[in-house]
């Protein structure tokens, strides 16, 4: 509760407030800006920890007989630990820690976030729960190896690698991130409501905001469904009481519990676990509009409906939640309504894609690395989007829920097409953060190894589902439906998977490359309208503004606008100050509506 | 430019992937067509999508690309395309929803005609009841389960005294008979899944759930649990066999009733002893086996694995691989023991026989082998002493060159790949995660240290 | 509906983009923008206990559940201990306003005297809480014994965490003020203080009425509910 702490004054900059030594500057900063890359570092790296522990599962799925240090405890440890650190630890915390932290303030033409010291806290709390995630790797017994979807009984019984300190620790580093997101969360909330500068009113908001607004608002209702969730479940575990816990038997032992309802943890779990998916989803899907629009130097088409496109679909995130659960043995009933409104949300995000491509349409498109990546995302998102729409269709997930299919569904809407995006969104505000761009090379090179080797993961990956492979199988031994061609499909998606993890190394040394070496960017390299690239100094340095706050005339999508000299004009452009061409024959484009 | 040909490239490949893609369905073996017929209608709508989408994107991308005498058009909204875009997304989506809710009603309608059958899960295998002739379950708590009562019936309930036990992983079902499967786990969550009958569904511990399907096929099919039960989550495997009416009632004949398996069948010693006077010459005259004979020990085994061995042998589902020789010896002399009585008799004796030191025992510091002997402690326990709840023997004790050979002929498929031998399966699975001589050296080493552990 | 018109305007066309939302966004209010992180973080607060609450209505109606009175022998038919801390929580909550009225009149003592008791009054009442929980366990209402009894502990002590997270801000408040005397500074903090206090006794009064109900209650509301 800091809600008391030192608030960010608008109008000066406090000289006494800029931070001088290195441990304030670096550390223990409240600059936003050092915030988010404090926050961004740290998800990158427990993420690259993830990925190692993704190839490792590949390496026994594709060869199953080769790796003898992979035993199923170890295989379902990987599992367990990639799925919730991708999931929570990196993409949540990337999202809305790194990119919200840095774009917020910059964006609505702020100084700070409005609590700069809750702000530190909120990244040094998270930096605790990723001590403490990765603190169970070396407890005895290990990380916990109950998927991560940690579901009881089995996830706190003998049988399940690491039920002792490894899923207490688990358990215990979600308590401490829900914490962490909570107060990060309050900041942005409060900042995009109250901070933002004069003439940046609501429907003037970049998307990137928008997505960031909405997201944020999810997180923070929904993740106490899973905060509620983790401390029943230490409570069933520690002191024995019975939330969860039926009466049941463990390896052949009657256990002390009884009445507890495993199916109550689901529905918990999932009311926190499907708004997770719009938690990362909807930054992505205003970032990547943002990038979409510079790039091909064109508005976004349908600015309100994709607003509303995100309002409404973070509304609905709350009432989809039991198509996780199709099979779960919940009343079947639920089905129906489930299956219903799943479909239903699947409109506004298919309206999404049509704007992006009908911004796309009649554009000048710039085919610069963020560009790339943003038509990844919108191939791969289309793609994830609509087995998304076989997997909601309650029947169709009888055959295929627990499938590889789903693994493959999953990845590639809410695994490739935000990290699509996220790359993206390096590649577009690098030069924001250092003034120089990514090495444009190696860029291409990541770009095309990232696209073409997780297509060739995850499109194979479906057809294991359709031929019914199960998932979280250690080995699948000799299965009488199973073909032994099979296990050379799998073995190629292995060989994939490591040429896209040894493809994110290229992509690591382009970051500390350039940052030091990348070619010089200017201001405003991607000539963009939006406020972050308007800072008094650039790279913007603490403050953000100078003397003066920016003042916002305009949305920021005002590219080629019909008559204008320029093909961009910044928010903070007054209307007198737009240079017009005077000749009619100059101007190719419409008259304005 | 590229991108725009990778895309088009990328859907054709995609497309032929698909269609020349061996690895699809399993030919259905049940009534639900009519999923098959959803994921079909439902292919086609997201499939046609796909198509048009990915394809759009590279003519626009192709079209549109940079030229800097062009400039981008400035078209904030277009009320009128996107009413038309969400009206035609709107029914597309409905017409995939409408026939996946008219097929969902179907599966949670069960025909009245089906007959009940319970399958129970536990980690990690899968036993069946069925309602016996009263056509009712009896009722159960996991407080009665016990070695006597596995599926935890209440005696007191007069609807369970009939009901027929298949205490096996093998379950076997009528064709064209509508059949409700009853759900219920008596530990963890686990899932019924035949890939071949479409329908899945969750056991809930402290529910009953149900799924229901009718099998249209002959044939024998792999019971899979789709739902993560715990380490050994891989090798939950059982099998439904679909049969005609005269194989199903000679099936259904051999099964036990409840109250057939109370009565407690008193073993007679003293006819035990008598025939194991049989077996000394190899295992030796207190059962501790000779290595030079090839034949381990016998003492400290719990009655049940050496009645489950015994009929395995004299059934030739163990010890008939012909490069199994000792296999093969023990298969001839167990089909000495004229009946199961006998059976039951030698085995009761054997385990009244003193437990005895193992020769090979050695206490050293084994780290490689606890670790990788952690895998095996779930069913066999942590002192190896075995479990009978898990159907897991008592490794403690046994002959290290004994272990080792059942280890390699579980990896070689010479022991436990016969169809009946019902937890064959998981072993031949779990013994994979030895990879070398070096692990099996290591974990056997470990299992003989494990008494002498503090 | 007025966020339904801000939606809907066409923010490309100048005027109306900047017609809407009159409010002078240059002038960064300090106490607006905690108010508002309160309000959310109240709204973050009142999700975990509607989600524990449907989780306990759901286990109410569980075969093994006993509730915690209607019969004599169960603790909180006599529930005075209880009643007794709701008035520790009250008093606080009204003391908390009137140092706030204080503060504004800039009257010291009278701020501090207020402020002191509001600090007695919640600390009194999380002892008082405390106490019951002792006098559970001596009676042999265990926490893991029934599910009533874990969700008595489990929610009575998130709402004590609740309480003490309070205590904290506020203790820090007086710091803040001892250093800088600064009444404006302080009366705007009491402000959002005392809209915490009155929440937490809410929910209190909630949580009490729905953990000392009978069986009889439980059935009624789950009725209701359709569980």
């Amino acid at each position: 509760m800091s809600k008391f702490a030192n608030i960010a004054i608008a109008d000066q900059v406090d000289e006494s407030k800029h931070p001088h030594s290195f441990m304030t500057k670096y550390i223990w900063s409240q600059d936003h800006k050092v915030i988010a890359i404090q926050y961004s570092i740290t998800a990158i790296a427990v993420g690259l920890v993830a990925l190692v522990l993704s190839g490792m599962m590949r390496l026994q799925l594709g060869f199953p007989n080769e790796f003898s240090f992979i035993d199923p405890s170890a295989y379902l440890q990987f599992v367990t630990m990639h799925g919730m650190i991708m999931v929570i630890y990196l993409l949540t915390a990337l999202l809305l820690g790194g990119f919200g932290n840095y774009l917020i303030p910059l964006m609505v033409g702020a100084r700070d976030m409005v609590f700069p010291f809750l702000n530190m806290l909120s990244y040094w709390t998270y930096f605790l729960a990723v001590l403490v995630l990765l603190a169970s790797f070396f407890v005895s017994g290990g990380p916990t190896g109950a998927g991560w979807t940690l579901y009881p009984p089995q996830a706190i019984l003998s049988g399940t690698p690491g039920e002792h300190a490894g899923i207490l620790l688990m358990l215990a580093s979600l308590a401490i991130f829900i914490v962490a997101f909570t107060m990060g969360g309050l900041n942005y909330v409060t900042t995009i409501l109250q901070a933002r500068t004069k003439g940046m009113t609501l429907m003037r908001m970049p998307l990137t905001i928008w997505g960031i607004f909405v997201a944020t608002i999810l997180g923070l209702l929904a993740f106490p469904a899973l905060l509620v969730s983790a401390i029943m479940m230490i409570f069933d575990k520690v002191i024995g009481t019975s939330f969860f816990m039926p009466a049941i038997l463990s390896l052949g032992e009657t256990l002390d519990h009884s009445g507890g309802s495993p199916i109550l943890f689901q529905h918990l779990f999932w009311f926190f676990g499907h708004p997770e998916v719009y938690i990362v989803a909807l930054p992505a899907f205003g970032m990547v509009s943002d990038v979409i629009a510079v790039h091909a130097r064109k508005n976004i088409f349908g600015y309100r409906m994709m607003v509303w496109a995100i309002v409404a679909i973070g509304g609905l995130s709350f009432v989809v939640w039991a198509h996780h659960m199709y099979v779960s043995g919940m009343n079947p009933y639920f089905g129906f309504f489930f299956a219903t409104t799943t479909l239903i949300i699947a409109i506004p995000t298919a309206l999404k894609v049509y704007n992006w491509l009908l911004t796309l349409w009649r554009g000048n498109i710039h085919l610069t690395i963020p560009m790339l990546f943003a038509i990844g995302f919108i191939f791969t998102f289309t793609h994830g989007g609509l087995t998304g729409l076989m997997l909601g269709n309650v029947v169709i997930d009888l055959p295929l829920s627990d499938t590889y299919f789903v693994v493959a569904h999953f990845h590639m809407v809410m695994g490739v097409s935000p990290v699509m995006v996220l790359f993206a969104a390096i590649y577009h505000w690098f030069p924001l953060l250092t003034g120089r761009f990514l090495n444009n090379a190696l860029g291409k090179f990541h770009f095309w190894g990232t696209f073409l080797g997780t297509y060739a993961i995850y499109l194979p990956m479906h057809y294991l589902g359709f031929l019914g492979v199960p998932r979280r199988y250690y080995a699948m031994g000799t299965t009488d439906f199973i073909p032994e061609s099979a296990q050379s499909l799998n073995a190629s998606i292995t060989v994939s998977a490591i040429i896209v993890g040894l493809v994110q190394l290229i992509f690591i040394f382009n970051l500390i490359w350039s940052t030091f070496k990348g070619k010089k960017s200017g201001r405003n390299p991607w000539q963009a309208t939006s406020l972050e690239w308007q800072t008094a100094h650039f790279p913007p340095g603490h403050g953000n503004w100078g003397e003066q706050l920016p003042n916002v005339y305009r949305w920021a999508y005002d590219f080629s606008v019909p008559r204008a000299k320029d093909d961009f004009i910044p928010q903070n452009v007054t209307p007198e100050d737009v240079a017009y061409l005077d000749t009619e024959e100059s101007n190719k484009g419409r008259e304005p509506s | 430019m590229t991108i725009a040909i990778v895309i088009v490239l990328l859907v054709i490949a995609t497309l032929v992937f698909h269609f020349i893609s061996p690895w699809w369905f399993t030919p259905l073996a049940s009534n639900w067509q009519a999923i098959d017929d959803t994921i079909n209608i439902s292919l086609w709508v997201v499939g046609t999508v796909f198509v048009a989408v990915s394809l759009f994107l590279a003519f626009v991308i192709f079209k549109y690309r940079h030229n800097k005498n062009r400039r981008s058009d400035y078209e904030p909204e277009n009320s009128k395309l996107e009413g038309w875009l969400t009206l035609i997304t709107t029914l597309g989506v409905a017409a995939m929803l409408a026939p996946g809710l008219f097929v969902w009603g179907q599966f949670i309608s069960v025909p009245e005609n089906s007959e009940v059958v319970e399958a129970v899960g536990q980690q990690w295998s899968w036993s069946y009841r069925l309602p016996g002739k009263d056509g009712k379950l009896g009722k159960t708590s996991t407080r009665f389960v016990s070695e006597k009562n596995p599926f935890g019936i209440d005696v007191n309930d007069i609807n369970g005294s009939d009901d027929l036990l298949i205490k096996s992983n093998e379950l076997h079902l009528l064709i064209d008979q509508p059949v409700k499967v009853l759900l219920r786990s008596k530990d963890v969550l686990h899932n019924f899944a035949v890939p071949q009958f479409r329908v899945k569904m969750d056991l809930v511990p402290g529910t009953v759930t149900y799924v229901w399907f009718t099998p249209t096929k002959l044939g024998r099919y792999e019971l899979l649990c789709e739902e993560l039960c715990g380490v050994a989550h891989f090798t939950m495997r059982g099998y439904i066999k679909i049969d005609t009416a005269d194989d199903y009632k000679t099936w259904l004949d051999d099964l036990p009733t409840f109250a057939q398996t109370l009565t407690s069948d008193t073993a007679n010693l003293e006819n035990g002893k008598r025939l194991f006077d049989g077996c000394v010459a190899c295992h030796g005259i207190n059962g501790q086996g000779i290595e030079a004979m090839n034949a381990p020990t016998l003492t400290g085994l719990s009655r049940w694995y050496l009645q489950r061995q015994l009929r395995y042998f004299k059934q030739k589902i163990r010890g008939r691989d012909d490069s199994d020789i000792y296999g093969q010896q023990m298969a001839t002399m167990a089909s000495l023991l004229a009946d199961d009585k006998d059976i039951k008799d030698v085995s009761a004796y054997l385990s009244t026989l003193p437990e005895l030191e193992s020769p090979s025992l050695s206490l050293e510091e084994n780290n490689k082998g606890k670790a990788l002997y952690k895998n095996c402690s779930y069913c066999h326990g942590d002192n190896a002493q075995g479990n009978y709840a898990m159907k897991a023997p008592r490794l403690a004790g046994q002959h290290a060159w004994y272990l080792k050979r059942q280890i390699y002929a579980y990896q070689k498929g010479l022991r436990g790949t016969h169809p009946a031998d019902i937890y064959g399966k998981q072993m031949i699975l779990m013994s994979k995660i030895l990879h070398n001589e070096h692990d099996i050296n290591n974990v056997v080493r470990y299992i003989n240290s494990i008494q002498l552990l503090p | 509906m007025k966020l339904i018109n801000t939606l809907r305007v066409k923010p490309w066309l100048p005027q109306e983009g900047s017609q809407q939302e009159k409010g002078d966004f240059h002038q960064l209010n300090d106490n607006q923008a905690a108010k508002t992180a309160l309000n959310f973080f109240l709204t973050v607060i009142t999700v975990i206990f509607f989600l524990f609450t449907i989780t306990f209505l759901q286990r109410t109606q569980s075969f093994d559940f006993q509730a915690l009175s209607g019969e004599p022998w169960l603790p909180f038919t006599d529930a005075s201990m209880l009643w007794q801390n709701t008035g520790y929580l009250l008093l606080a909550s009204i003391t908390i306003i009137i140092a706030r009225r204080y503060a504004e009149l800039q009257h010291f003592y009278a701020v501090v005297f207020a402020l002191t008791a509001t600090t007695l009054f919640t600390s009194l009442f999380i002892i008082g809480q405390f106490l019951v929980w002792q006098q559970l366990n001596h009676a042999g209402f265990y926490i893991n014994t029934n599910p009533a009894n874990s969700f008595y502990f489990l929610l009575s002590g998130i709402h004590a965490l609740h309480v003490l997270g309070g205590v904290i801000v506020l203790v820090s408040c007086i710091g803040i003020f001892a250093t800088t005397f600064s009444y404006q500074q302080l009366s705007g903090r009491l402000k959002l203080c005392a809209r915490y206090w009155h929440y937490l006794f809410f929910v209190w009064l909630f949580l009490f009425f729905l953990l000392t109900s009978d069986a009889n209650t439980f059935k009624t509301i789950a009725l209701i509910c359709g569980f």
